[in-house]
């Protein structure tokens, strides 16, 4: 950047007929010059941005923020947001201009075209110095607008989203059962060590052993077992004492019946 | 005895009990019934003994035994029959003594066949011979002795059951000639 009268130069922008009158300086990319201009212009806005910034600022009272740690303020942020979005599309505009410049580049390099362009190049420069003094200040007012912006954007929306309603409506939570891999997170899982952290002697300390046992006791009422069992066994030996007994009632009968010559179907 | 009846002893539930089984029973009756004397008499000498230095087993002589276990047998005996229809042999050879014609227990009458059982024992014997397998005893105080498991599978132990069985005698015979 050098210390030219700056008025003066934008005076003498290429525009119009002033063409032919600029002096012809050496030699410049049109292309280059192109991405100039548009950064330029950028610098420009980013400049009447901040201006606005600060009228606003005073005017509604905001305390100036301490350089070097930028407040967001709202507008701030919305001049910040505009203009790093700018940033990027003159980034990418520069190079389609850059192809066109190339196809263009005939024009500048007629006759009579290297004052003016020196001149251009010059005012450009100015310009563009001025914008790279003020830009990360412009690019930190984007970033932290972006920053405060895109939580309470993303909240807001989620606020208002029946986030579990919607996925019952609709998953397929039995396609995405069947997706999920059971057997192997369970062959995963070790249960020893989950065991080995389980205190047992705690939990056998609250356990009322005595309450436990004489609940079992009484649920398995062991007196009426012994009964039961004892009788099942006594009960197996009468019955074949008495079984024994039938027989042997048969086998007089039929022996008397025989002797007294009785027809035992008569009988009772 | 809770368990079921056993499907094999059901068949002759209710048909008239013989000399076999009877006679096992008047066993175990009078092995109990001795069992009482001789808790009786250790008990009398017991008794007879206190305020004596020594415990003196006082035995009756013969003839007073014989007249005490004929009150033992009896009393045990009359008692049973009266309340249960059966003593404990009865009870454990599966037997039911019940009135022929249905009639209740009276208990006098159960006495009296005791006493009858006690003073003619041998009458026992004719069930052996009776084609209702009735002894002196059953045929003089209407009664007959019957397989009565007692766990519900036989119909036995309603009179009525032992008036069918003398009425359709021959089928009921039926069933025994199985065995």
């Amino acid at each position: 950047m050098d210390d030219k009268d700056h008025t003066s130069a934008v005076e003498a922008l290429p525009v119009g007929s002033s063409v032919d009158r600029a002096p012809r300086g050496p030699e410049i990319e049109p292309a280059e010059l192109a991405e100039q201009a548009i950064r330029i212009s950028v610098g420009a806005a980013t400049l009447t941005a901040t201006w606005l910034v600060g009228a606003l600022r005073r005017g509604l009272g905001v305390p100036e923020a301490p350089r070097g740690e930028l407040r967001p303020t709202a507008p701030a942020l919305l001049a910040g947001a505009a203009l790093g979005l700018a940033i990027e599309a003159s980034r990418q505009a520069a190079r389609v201009i850059t192809l066109l410049g190339r196809t263009a580049s005939w024009l500048l390099e007629a006759p009579g075209m290297d004052g003016v362009e020196a001149r251009g190049r010059r005012v450009l420069e100015e310009l563009d110095a001025t914008w790279v003094q003020t830009r990360p200040e412009a690019e930190e007012a984007a970033s932290a607008f972006v920053q405060a912006l895109v939580p309470a954007v993303t909240k807001g929306i989620l606020d208002r989203l029946d986030l579990t309603t919607m996925a019952l409506d609709n998953l397929d939570m039995g396609a995405i059962t069947e997706a999920i891999p059971l057997d192997d997170v369970v062959a995963r899982v070790d249960v020893d060590a989950i065991v080995e952290r389980v205190d047992l002697d705690a939990i056998i300390a609250r356990i009322d052993i005595d309450a436990l046992a004489q609940q079992v006791i009484e649920d398995l009422d062991m007196p009426q077992l012994v009964r039961d069992s004892t009788t099942s066994v006594t009960a197996a030996v009468v019955d074949e004492i008495r079984y024994g007994s039938v027989d042997a009632d048969q086998t007089v009968s039929r022996t008397v019946d025989r002797i007294l010559r009785r027809d035992r179907r008569q009988r009772p | 005895m809770s368990s079921p009846l056993p499907r094999r002893a059901r068949p002759f539930q209710g048909e008239r009990a013989g000399i076999a089984s009877r006679t096992v029973a008047v066993g175990i009756d009078l092995f109990v019934a001795l069992v009482i004397l001789a808790l009786l008499i250790i008990g009398a000498s017991a008794i007879a003994s206190i305020g004596e230095r020594t415990y003196v087993l006082k035995m009756p002589s013969s003839r007073d035994m014989f007249a005490l276990t004929g009150v033992v047998v009896v009393a045990y005996a009359g008692t049973l029959w009266g309340a249960s229809g059966r003593t404990f042999g009865n009870h454990v050879m599966g037997l039911r003594v019940l009135t022929v014609r249905g009639t209740r227990w009276i208990r006098t009458r159960a006495y009296a066949r005791a006493v009858l059982y006690w003073l003619v024992p041998i009458g026992l014997l004719w069930c052996v011979i009776d084609r209702e397998r009735r002894s002196v005893q059953d045929l003089i105080f209407g009664t007959a002795v019957v397989y009565d498991w007692g766990r519900g599978g036989g119909a036995a132990g309603s009179p009525g059951r032992v008036d069918q069985s003398e009425s359709s005698g021959s089928r009921s015979h039926a069933s025994n000639t199985v065995r």
